[in-house]
């Protein structure tokens, strides 16, 4: 005779309805659950975990969103890489166009009045751009000069003769 | 934890929670069939498993 028949499994199986968990199981349910939850991915390897997190923080981020940023910060790198090349390959003249002016005036402070400027300093700033101007002076009397031109180095008459 | 997570749930709902085939089959989203099938598979590993509780009690 089989005592465990369904039957009996049914009544014994019923009982279950009466247990009841033990005194603060529902209170510390919650710790309980997340205990369980650090201790099943602490099971796992370190790479996975970092690749989860990473995989999880994309997600928050939408990264959909975020493509427009690194175009806009792109835009901007690019236009002040142009804006600055611009303003430092400026030619030369419009430097000197731009020291020229106070070399050519007359000075700030006439001869008697006070100035607390260093006189060193007013002279090397007045010698610079007048040096700079005869340098082009002395090319303007080279170009100023008739060409030279030697069509032939050597005479005629320094040709050599015939000789038999 | 001796029964499969199928084999449980379904004595669970069944013995414990009282209920019928037909509500078990639409929480599982199986049929009829199989929850009687499942039922009747958990009843015979129960059996066997009391069975040998009470021929050997201490293991």
């Amino acid at each position: 005779m089989n005592e465990f028949d369904d039957n009996e499994i049914a009544r014994l199986l019923r009982l279950k309805r009466y247990e009841q968990p033990p005194p603060g199981y529902f209170e510390n349910f919650l710790h309980e659950f997340h205990r369980r939850q650090r201790d099943e991915m602490l099971r796992q390897p370190l790479w996975r975990i970092c690749l989860e997190r990473a995989h999880g923080f994309m997600l928050r981020l939408d990264a959909r969103a975020l493509a427009s940023y690194p175009a806009a910060v792109a835009a901007v790198l690019v236009c002040a890489a142009v804006i600055s090349l611009k303003i430092y390959q400026q030619p030369e003249t419009a430097r000197v166009a731009l020291q020229s002016p106070p070399a050519l005036s007359a000075p700030a402070h006439p001869e008697g009045e006070w100035s607390l400027t260093s006189p060193v300093a007013t002279q090397i700033f007045r010698t610079q751009p007048v040096r700079s101007f005869n340098g082009s002076a002395l090319t303007h009397r080279a170009a100023a000069a008739p060409p030279r031109y030697v069509l032939d180095s050597v005479p005629v008459s320094y040709e050599p003769t015939f000789r038999f | 934890m001796k029964l499969s997570e199928e084999h449980r749930a379904v004595v669970t709902m069944f013995h414990i929670q009282g209920m019928p085939h037909a509500e078990i089959s639409k929480i599982l989203r199986v049929s009829e069939g199989t929850v009687r099938s499942r039922l009747f598979y958990a009843n015979r590993q129960l059996q066997n498993y009391l069975d040998e509780f009470r021929k050997n009690p201490v293991s």
